[in-house]
């Protein structure tokens, strides 16, 4: 009589889970569905879009969503929320400005635990090849969470889901991470800095993190981001601008590429977050493929003069 | 043994009941066979708008692999105080995604063959990334050199660029050598690297003749870059995104940087395959709305054009001195 030895047992367990979770995977009907998560919109004296200035990050990031009407405007008790920084790579600590600054995440995800939010996690996908704990340590992301009491979350492969966008005008399914479609609040935080093929990387192009095949939406850029933006709907985009990389992104590699600004940006808009950040380079956000893609979807507004700015000075 | 403490019937009951699983979790994997051999999930159909330097990304293996560059690396112990750390990795146009990701274009329009990379680590554990970076040709080198560049002259190669002790370029012949320590090291030793990296590499390449029609006066010393698209220009001057100079690999394209009246302006000099090219990009330049165009002019087969908030008597003389 054959005689299964627990870890032959354990062993055929994990294949067959494994094959059931793929089989899942594969299978389950596309679950992202545009309008799920929608940002909302400012009422009474909340600011459409805020800038907040000076030298402690934690402040700044902290005034610019006090400008909005508080960080209780985007999340609910209960809510689960995830935080999206950039972290591509795991070669360049965070004075490059290749990476979200840390204490604008760890900023943000101290917030949002105050409002009692049912959980809040921090996750990205670095390049491809680049294993996510990597790029978490030496981001100093993953320290500055910690040591708020977060962790970092490591973005599973088999919870990438062929999704439908049905506003797409290019891509009309991609595969996207489940859960960032399944989150009451997304959080995005892009670091503004220069990028080769797209001209700058904002919070629309900080989306290529939550999909597989990032270098397929690299063909038809412009179009092919804001298609991605029409399904993921960030409820709020904080674009860090404490350090800028002026050239040579997204990576960079010289601290002499590297600009102090000292500011963030904030907004439920998306496209007005990202069309201010611009204007930091000397651009405006028509300059951007991907973000004059999505103002013509109608996912954001352009025209800053149209929207209330609020720019506070932090001493 | 816990088989001891348990009856005959209920080992028996146990084998029992793994045995059911076990063709439970066979007819699972069965079905998911099936499921897959006839095709339930099909592949994403090819796209069309996808052009041929695109390419599945294809994950670095952590086995050793083979590179043309290897032999260009220097050995552990030939800079003193320095030893090998992993494996040498590889990439070449398929595969350069996992290394760059969305910089990738930076490196295609300079022609890139392939890049190998090798870490080293030195006594306090500091990592020292080394890339070697191929490309085409002399020209592409010179050309990725120079968009590189960021920080002081170093005489490494035929001609380097640096930040101290952390991070270090250089191009000869058909290459590019980048080296990145993660924490300051020694200066002496990143040079060590170069010069050992320089000695290994073929020798030889010029820089394009076009950078020698740059005029010398008011020339902001190492501001040249070479071009082939407008992508690694984009921070000098910003051409609307759209391609409106015609430029491509057969056109070869400088700016630099002119301080005139203590005024920073860019110079744009871009040589085409005939003046008829010159001329209609000249054409599409002055129609379009490029800001801060403050002249420009086209000379047989060269075009001429001048960026900044410059007088036009001296914006004119610049270009004209170029286009001579």
């Amino acid at each position: 009589m054959h005689r299964m030895t627990r870890r032959q047992f354990l062993r055929l367990s994990g294949a067959a889970a494994a094959g059931l979770a793929l089989f899942g995977a594969g299978c389950t009907p596309a679950a992202g569905e545009p309008g799920r998560r929608t940002p909302p919109e400012p009422t009474g004296g909340q600011a459409y879009l805020s800038v907040a200035r000076g030298g402690d990050p934690a402040a700044i990031t902290e005034a610019a969503i006090a400008a909005l009407g508080g960080i209780e405007r985007f999340v609910k008790p209960g809510d689960d929320v995830i935080i999206k920084p950039n972290i591509c790579v795991n070669y360049r600590t965070p004075e490059y400005a290749a990476t979200t600054n840390p204490t604008v995440v760890a900023t943000l995800f101290t917030m949002c635990q105050g409002t009692g939010a049912g959980r809040v996690r921090v996750m990205d996908t670095p390049f491809p090849g680049i294993t996510p704990e990597s790029a978490y340590a030496e981001s100093g992301i993953e320290e500055a969470v910690k040591a708020v009491g977060g962790v970092m979350e490591v973005m599973s492969p088999v919870k990438f889901v062929k999704t439908a966008i049905p506003d797409g005008r290019d891509i009309t399914e991609w595969e996207v991470y489940q859960d960032i479609l399944d989150a009451n609040v997304l959080i995005n935080v892009p670091i503004a800095k220069h990028h080769s093929l797209a001209g700058l990387s904002l919070g629309g192009k900080n989306l290529l993190g939550v999909i597989t095949d990032p270098n397929k939406i690299h063909q038809n850029l412009g179009q092919r981001v804001a298609d991605l933006v029409s399904l993921v709907r960030p409820t709020l985009t904080v674009v860090d601008a404490v350090r800028v990389l002026t050239t040579h992104g997204p990576t960079g590699g010289s601290l002499n590429d590297v600009q102090q600004m000292d500011t963030v940006i904030a907004s439920h808009d998306i496209v007005a977050a990202d069309a201010y950040a611009a204007t930091l380079f000397g651009r405006t956000g028509s300059d951007i493929a991907y973000v004059r893609a999505a103002a013509d979807m109608g996912l954001g507004v352009l025209d800053l003069d149209s929207v209330t700015v609020e720019e506070i000075d932090v001493e | 043994m816990w088989n001891e403490k348990w009856s005959s019937d209920q080992i028996s009951n146990v084998k029992w009941c793994v045995r059911r699983m076990s063709w439970l979790f066979f007819i699972c994997d069965l079905i998911f066979a099936i499921f897959l051999l006839a095709g339930c999930c099909p592949s994403e159909p090819p796209d069309p708008t996808t052009p041929p330097t695109a390419v599945p990304v294809v994950e670095p293996t952590a086995e050793p692999v083979a590179s043309p560059l290897a032999d260009f690396f220097p050995s552990a112990g030939v800079i003193p105080g320095w030893t090998l750390d992993g494996e040498l990795e590889a990439y070449d146009s398929e595969t350069i995604f996992a290394l760059v990701n969305g910089q990738a274009d930076f490196f295609f329009v300079y022609g890139f063959e392939q890049v190998a990379v090798r870490r080293y680590k030195n006594a306090e554990d500091v990592p020292l990334d080394v890339q070697i970076w191929q490309v085409a040709d002399p020209e592409g080198a010179y050309g990725l050199y120079t968009a590189s560049r960021a920080g002081d002259l170093a005489d490494v190669g035929n001609e380097g660029d640096t930040d101290p002790g952390r991070r270090l370029i250089f191009w000869q012949a058909s290459y590019v050598v980048e080296l990145f320590a993660r924490k300051t090291i020694p200066d002496t030793d990143l040079l060590g690297f170069g010069e050992a990296l320089s000695a290994a590499l073929p020798a030889g390449g010029e820089s394009p003749a076009l950078v020698e029609r740059l005029p010398a006066d008011g020339l902001v010393e190492r501001s040249a870059i070479f071009f082939y698209d407008a992508l690694s220009i984009q921070t000098e001057v910003w051409l609307g995104g759209e391609n409106v100079l015609g430029l491509s690999r057969e056109t070869g394209g400088v700016i630099a940087r002119y301080e005139l009246d203590s005024v920073i302006v860019r110079l744009m000099l871009v040589e085409y395959p005939d003046a008829g090219a010159a001329s209609a990009a000249l054409t599409a330049l002055e129609g379009g709305e490029v800001s801060d165009l403050a002249g420009a002019g086209a000379q047989d087969n060269l075009l001429g054009a001048v960026f900044g908030q410059v007088d036009e008597a001296s914006g004119r003389a610049l270009l004209e001195a170029a286009l001579e």
